[in-house]
């Protein structure tokens, strides 16, 4: 093991993220075994699972990616799901009520997403509500925002090949997975703006040590909203994906998507406690939820199965994420 | 060499405006001290940014940001070196260096002035805090967590960027703060040691 570690291609891409693929072949494999023994008929192995599978890793992906940022600076954001939500049903309103044109209404998706970014980091940085606390709130707020915006309507956008439905093709041109390009897109400026930024350097060290970085004469407060403002636009982004993906939302729901969201970061090695980030692991951890959430659905059991799976997977990885931090002795 | 006993209040104290009255202090006794010149040369670095003018630590930072840049030097190890090199500058070593030994031990005794008050940031409420704040770490999970801390800077990232050399004095000090400040500090650093290699 130790010689495996040591190895230079395995230190260079993380010992954690190759053991995390690992479990992605490993579920591949598993659900191609059993989907056909559980549920005959089905067959896990093939293009529309992958793109299926893939179509849920997306706004997972945008959503982890975005806590990602919160965490990092020791906080947590549970709102990021209805966000999401409320900022594809107020645009898609716009857009279905008001015939608001079309990029006008992806611009009010991302602007809804960062005014709760906007709104969260405001009550944490500034008056330093606990980002618990807080974002427990916004997401009341957001869940009866899309609610009243709406008047408790389910929204549908434009479906393929309908009038405005150029949107879809970010999520799958011509085969092409396009969604997958821009995920992969914006993580690496996510990556380049956590690791190799003044800006993400100071949200790594507020989350690692705050007093020392308030006394070094950083305006804390600034970067740690920043943080939040960060994660409340790719909600707003995710959202352009989860539509792109499903089409029509529900008012008053979201929420189940925080856990998995939290779930992708922390597995792939974000810590709770803050200071240590991972964005290529938030986005392996992404991709193994959506691997699950579709593999789960292909044997047969309801999505019920995936949020017992989803709890369990976030308990496992705190607490991993604690023991590794406590003393042995 | 050691520090002249008229210094010995100016590098125990860790507040920059009193720390420029004691070195004021020093001057009107005697204006031709031979460190005085690195002693405000270095407290200009320290405190004082040079884009704003404004009162900083960057001292302070620097330590942290180190301690930082352990976790986020996975590849790209050239621009973390870069960034080492760069962080060893803002911390006053090439200001230090043709004073000689004098230098070495004026700049050890500064470091050692901003490693006190990193470690006494470590008190605070926001790091001991563990998930969300939710709860406080225990004494013990706290020292670790110290102890890692200080482990980065004066091991972890000197093996991980092949910099062991350039890093003597920074490491020398942070280790001996650590240790004048926790009993068990060896100990725990001893622990951290052998956490990494198993």
């Amino acid at each position: 093991m130790e010689k495996i570690k040591n190895n230079k291609i395995v230190k260079a891409i993380g010992f954690n993220r190759i053991v995390l693929i690992g479990v992605i072949i490993l579920l591949y494999v598993l659900f191609s075994v059993l989907t056909p023994v559980l549920h005959a008929g089905t067959t896990f192995v093939s293009y529309e699972r992958i793109m299926s599978a893939l179509n849920y890793a997306y706004f997972i992906g945008f959503l982890a990616l975005g806590v990602t940022f919160v965490i990092a600076t020791g906080g947590i954001d549970f709102s990021i799901g209805p966000v999401m939500f409320a900022s594809a049903l107020i645009s898609g309103y716009c857009l279905t009520k008001y015939n608001v044109p079309l990029p006008v209404c992806l611009l009010i998706s991302i602007g809804v997403g960062l005014l709760f970014g906007v709104l969260n980091g405001y009550f944490v940085a500034y008056r330093f509500l606990p980002s618990f606390i807080t974002s427990m709130a916004s997401m009341q707020i957001a869940k009866g925002i899309g609610s009243v915006f709406t008047k408790t309507q389910s929204v549908t956008w434009p479906a393929s090949a309908a009038e405005n439905s150029w949107y879809r093709y970010l999520i799958k041109w011509n085969n092409i997975p396009t969604g997958l390009i821009l995920l992969c897109i914006v993580a690496a400026i996510c990556a380049v703006v956590l690791h190799k930024t003044r800006a993400g350097r100071y949200m790594l060290c507020i989350g690692s040590n705050k007093e020392a970085v308030r006394l070094s004469g950083v305006n804390t407060k600034r970067w740690e909203m920043l943080a939040y403002m960060i994660c409340g636009l790719l909600a707003g982004i995710a959202a352009i994906f989860y539509v792109g993906a499903y089409t029509t939302v529900q008012p008053g729901l979201g929420d189940t998507f925080n856990n998995e969201a939290i779930a992708a970061c922390v597995m792939g090695g974000t810590s709770m406690a803050g200071g240590l980030a991972s964005i290529l692991g938030s986005i392996i951890g992404a991709v193994i939820v959506a691997l699950m959430q579709e593999g789960i659905l292909a044997m047969g059991f309801t999505i019920s199965y995936q949020y017992v799976l989803t709890g369990l997977i976030v308990l496992a990885a705190v607490t991993a994420d604690i023991m590794s931090r406590k003393r042995k002795n | 060499m050691t520090i002249p006993p008229a210094y010995q209040a100016y590098f125990a104290e860790t507040d920059a405006d009193r720390r420029k009255a004691l070195l004021d202090e020093i001057k009107a006794k005697d204006a031709d001290d031979a460190l005085l010149p690195l002693c405000r040369a270095l407290w200009k670095l320290r405190y004082v940014d040079p884009k704003s003018g404004r009162r900083v630590d960057l001292f302070l930072w620097e330590i942290l940001n180190l301690i930082c840049l352990y976790r986020t030097a996975g590849w790209m190890k050239k621009s973390a070196r870069k960034e080492v090199i760069r962080a060893l500058e803002a911390l006053g070593v090439s200001l230090a260096a043709p004073y000689g030994e004098a230098g070495e031990a004026v700049l050890s005794a500064e470091l050692a002035n901003a490693m006190r008050l990193y470690l006494s940031t470590c008190d605070s409420k926001s790091y001991r805090k563990r998930l969300m704040g939710l709860s406080e770490m225990k004494t013990g999970d706290w020292q670790y967590k110290v102890a890692g801390d200080i482990w980065r800077l004066s091991e972890g990232l000197p093996e991980k960027l092949d910099m062991k050399a350039a890093f003597a004095l920074l490491g020398r000090v942070a280790r001996e703060e650590f240790c004048k400040a926790f009993e068990n500090g060896e100990t725990l650093l001893e622990e951290r040691r052998h956490a990494k290699k198993s």
